[in-house]
């Protein structure tokens, strides 16, 4: 990067300033050259005044660092300099995933000795973890004739989590019932293996109140205990290139999954099959539901479709046994298909949630409309021999999940 | 390409007002509404200025003082299209009118020196444009 340098618009009136003098030779008429001096004070007053250190202070204001996939936010920009600059120009490092949608990443600023500014603009904030690296300052004179750039590393970070839907989690194990909560469950349990402290819910027996909590805290807490019929629920995502269009879709299902585990106590684990697998180990809890809402929020499509080897390594391992799975998954790939056998085959209980990948695709033309029409019964067929294994729910996702699950369920 | 017209027209006027006393030098105006539109044109008028008043032999103080009407002209269309604050305006004409002085100030030198030391400074402002030009053109 250079330092200080001359601009296209110095440089042209720089010619026009030695035309000036050749025309004054040309036509012998040299005294005339006088009639460059204005050019000349010019030059000589943006060089003499106007040079300078670019001594500025930035710094970034982030409303918070995790945002709502699909929210508008102000981030603002404090400027304060440490010496006059007539004509600053900034540049802000926004990432292409972030869209502006008011203002714009350049700004012009004219500062006075110790004047702080603030400056903002607004963007939509996309699914994904968004990084902003630096600043970029170029100065340049009131005139225009020069520039000076420079580069501020200013790092910050913001996660655009998932849009979370109020659904109600699918279960197909039979006889195991989670103990508290609204879901109905034959007998109320009662372990016996103090767990946590957590909020009282109706139902709840009184003798479970926690009244220390409940005085401290200044609202009714109960004791919550180990039960042998919980239920542990395991997600297994299916990042798949080949489901890309509906990447967005399976992700928001797996957080509005995980907030209804994380509403009614129940312990959950997500299987984040990218190319490189995510697994977040199966867990309850406020600091649990966020780590795997963060892992989620990174989500690409991966290039290596290998689902069936990664939860085949897994299942062994890491799932627990007799856990509800619940697997998000366009199932497009022969790979995702031969994972759910897999799943089926160790004695799973599943549930697949299937985003249908043709149903997010708008067609152009007739014949576009006519090949989603053929993928679409193809992947159809699939899922209808795919039903032994386990309860598919077929999800459009222009309607919303909790359509497609109560659609399913009441059959 | 971004047209923004605020004070640019104010020296044009004052410049088309003084050529009306010199009608040779009239058809340069033409030129004018071009700066509206980038730099470069505006370039070429003020070098089609300069070219008239030498052609012409119109110097002194009012062939100056046109050269510098010019020079703000076509800077003050540069900053208007970039929305420049008020004191851009100012620097620039205030730096464009020092000229002015200066060349009195070589007027009144050349009166008490001998004939030959004109040709001097003459020389001594090339040599000085070209040592200007140097600095500006390096990085």
């Amino acid at each position: 990067m250079r330092e200080f340098y001359p601009t296209g618009k110095a440089l042209q009136l720089l010619l026009a300033l030695w035309l000036g003098v050749l025309m004054a030779f040309f036509t012998l008429r040299w005294d005339m050259i006088y009639l460059t001096l204005p050019i000349m004070w010019l030059f000589f007053i943006a060089i003499a005044f106007f040079k300078p250190r670019l001594d500025v202070e930035i710094e970034r204001i982030l409303p918070h660092d995790r945002i709502l996939e699909g929210e508008i936010i102000e981030v603002k920009l404090k400027v304060k300099s440490k010496e006059r600059v007539p004509s600053l120009k900034i540049t802000e490092d926004v990432s292409e995933e972030l869209e502006i949608v008011e203002g714009s990443k350049e700004f012009l600023l004219s500062l006075k000795k110790d004047e702080v500014r603030e400056v903002s603009y607004k963007i939509k904030v996309r699914r994904g973890v968004h990084k902003f690296n630096k600043i970029r300052m170029s100065y340049q004179d009131p005139f225009g004739f020069f520039k000076k750039d420079k580069e501020i590393e200013l790092y910050g970070e913001l996660i655009g989590v998932p849009l979370i839907e109020d659904i109600i989690t699918p279960y197909s194990t039979k006889g195991t019932k989670i103990t508290v909560g609204p879901l109905p469950s034959p007998r109320i349990g009662e372990g016996v293996e103090f767990h946590a402290i957590r909020e009282y819910q109706s139902g709840d027996p009184f003798k479970i109140i926690n009244w220390k909590a409940t005085a401290k805290l200044g609202k009714i807490m109960s004791n919550e205990y180990e039960s042998e019929r919980k239920v542990d629920i395991v997600i297994v995502l299916d990042a798949g290139y080949q489901g890309a269009e509906v990447i967005d879709y399976s992700v928001r299902a797996a957080a509005s999954l995980m907030l209804d585990s994380l509403k009614n106590g129940t312990s959950f684990g997500l299987l984040l099959s990218e190319s490189v697998p995510l697994w977040a180990r199966v867990d309850y809890g406020k600091r649990h539901f966020f780590k795997c809402v963060d892992l989620l929020s990174t989500a690409k499509p991966g290039k290596n479709n290998l689902i069936a080897y990664q939860v085949e390594h897994l299942i062994r391992t890491r799932f627990p046994a007799n856990a509800q799975i619940i697997y998000i998954s366009p199932l497009v790939s022969e790979e995702s298909r031969k994972a759910l056998k897999m799943m089926y085959h160790y004695g799973y209980k599943i549930i697949v949630i299937s985003p249908d990948p043709y149903s997010a695709l708008k067609p152009k033309s007739k014949e576009e409309d006519l090949a989603i029409k053929i993928l679409g019964l193809r992947r159809k067929a699939y899922l209808r021999k795919l039903s032994p294994y386990a309860l598919v729910i077929d999800w459009d996702v222009t309607k919303p999940l909790k359509t497609a699950i109560s659609e399913v369920i009441r059959l | 390409m971004k047209i923004g017209i605020r004070f640019s027209p104010i020296p044009l006027v004052i410049m088309a007002f003084i050529l009306l006393g010199y009608k040779d030098l009239l058809p340069v105006l033409a030129f004018a509404p071009l700066a509206f539109f980038s730099y470069f044109f505006g370039t070429l008028f003020l070098i089609a200025l300069m070219g008239f008043l030498v052609y012409y032999k119109v110097g002194g103080i009012e062939g100056l003082f046109l050269v510098v009407l010019g020079l703000i002209f076509i800077e003050s269309a540069y900053l208007d299209r970039e929305k420049a604050p008020r004191e851009h305006y100012l620097i620039v004409t205030v730096a464009s009118l020092l000229a002015i002085p200066t060349y009195i100030l070589i007027g009144g030198l050349s009166a008490v020196m001998p004939k030959f030391e004109v040709t001097a400074i003459a020389v001594l402002v090339l040599i000085s444009l070209y040592l200007f030009s140097r600095m500006v053109t390096s990085d």
